[in-house]
């Protein structure tokens, strides 16, 4: 079908009307010596071409904000993780008061024994060994600091 | 050493270079394309301001996404079509009532000695305005774009039979109003010939 239609039987000579014959090759040459009579108004040219310009600089600044924009969440991710692990140091370096010292003093051995008194005085002095100890570089244990963080 | 490259070739070229160099390059697109988009769109939008608009928001996309010709099979039917849909998105937005027998809207080149070329081309235009969009498209096609009715057929998307269908229907239309110009211009180069 394809074919058919490719070799076009609708050139030449062919006369199309039934009374006047009419050649169909002159109609199409007057049709195709009209193909270049309307062309395209001065500033089309200058308007494509700036617009495709500006729309190529909208989207280079679009991914430079976008990529500006990952680094940023990148940095604020980063930032919280860290301030988080200091943020743990930090409370347990705080010297024990209210509940955190309340519970401390429960569980320490010597208040039972010895009361309350002497039981601050043992619960004191081993926060400041391990305060000591975390400021020479050895790790906390967090199970041994009771911060209200852990009790919640 | 001399290669034949034909225009669709050509715009495959420029749609690389596009691709290559960005926004810069589409200015040798537009110089070999501009002139036939905007005469096919015009025949669809029937207004040249219209079809300029068409032809604008399509050579845009193409330097956005040059891909889009680069791997078309046929880039310049590819590049009609997309004219094409453009013209048809804007015809359906703007709704314009437009005269059917005025050219107001057309720029159109003039020399000082072709007054009567001129004017033969002036009905050209006309009696193609007269016809349905269906048919002026497989016209312009067929005679401005050399294609035969198989690649008519793809720009449009109808069938072959249907692009020769309608090109039968349209030329017997226009040889009714052409056939007098046709006539006199014959009679003209007759008597120029002779005198």
């Amino acid at each position: 079908m394809e074919d058919e239609f490719r070799d076009d039987p609708w050139r030449s000579d062919r006369p199309l009307g039934d009374d006047d014959a009419f050649d169909l090759a002159k109609l199409e040459r007057m049709i195709a010596s009209a193909g270049h009579y309307v062309r395209p108004t001065d500033d089309l040219r200058p308007r494509v071409l700036e617009l495709a310009r500006e729309r190529y600089g909208d989207r280079r600044t679009f991914r430079r904000l976008a990529g500006a924009m990952g680094v940023a969440a990148l940095c604020v991710m980063t930032g919280m993780v860290i301030s988080d692990r200091f943020q743990t140091r930090v409370e347990a370096a705080g010297v024990p008061r209210g509940e955190r010292l309340e519970r401390m003093l429960d569980a320490h051995p010597t208040r039972a024994r010895e009361g309350q008194v002497a039981a601050w005085a043992d619960v004191l002095t081993d926060w400041r060994g391990r305060v000591a100890a975390s400021l020479s570089g050895a790790p906390i244990d967090p199970a041994s600091m009771l911060t209200d963080s852990e009790n919640n | 050493m001399i290669t034949s490259c034909t225009f669709p070739d050509r715009v495959r070229q420029c749609a690389d270079r596009i691709a290559e160099s960005g926004p810069a390059a589409l200015a040798g697109l537009f110089d070999l394309t501009a002139q036939r988009l905007v005469r096919y769109s015009v025949t669809i939008t029937r207004n040249q301001h219209d079809a300029e608009d068409a032809v604008q928001g399509t050579l845009v996309r193409v330097a956005d996404t040059p891909r889009l010709l680069c791997h078309a099979d046929e880039p310049w039917a590819y590049l009609l079509r997309m004219v094409r849909n453009e013209s048809l998105l804007i015809m359906r937005r703007r709704k314009r009532w437009t005269s059917l027998l005025s050219l107001a809207d057309l720029l159109t080149r003039r020399t000082v000695d072709e007054v009567e070329v001129e004017e033969t081309h002036r009905e050209v235009w006309a009696a193609l305005r007269t016809l349905p969009t269906e048919q002026s498209e497989v016209v312009v096609l067929k005679i401005w774009e050399v294609m035969n009715f198989a690649q008519i057929g793809g720009v449009l998307g109808i069938s072959p039979a249907t692009a020769a269908s309608r090109y039968r229907y349209a030329i017997e239309k226009l040889s009714r109003k052409l056939i007098r110009t046709a006539d006199i211009d014959s009679t003209r180069a007759e008597v120029d010939h002779g005198g």
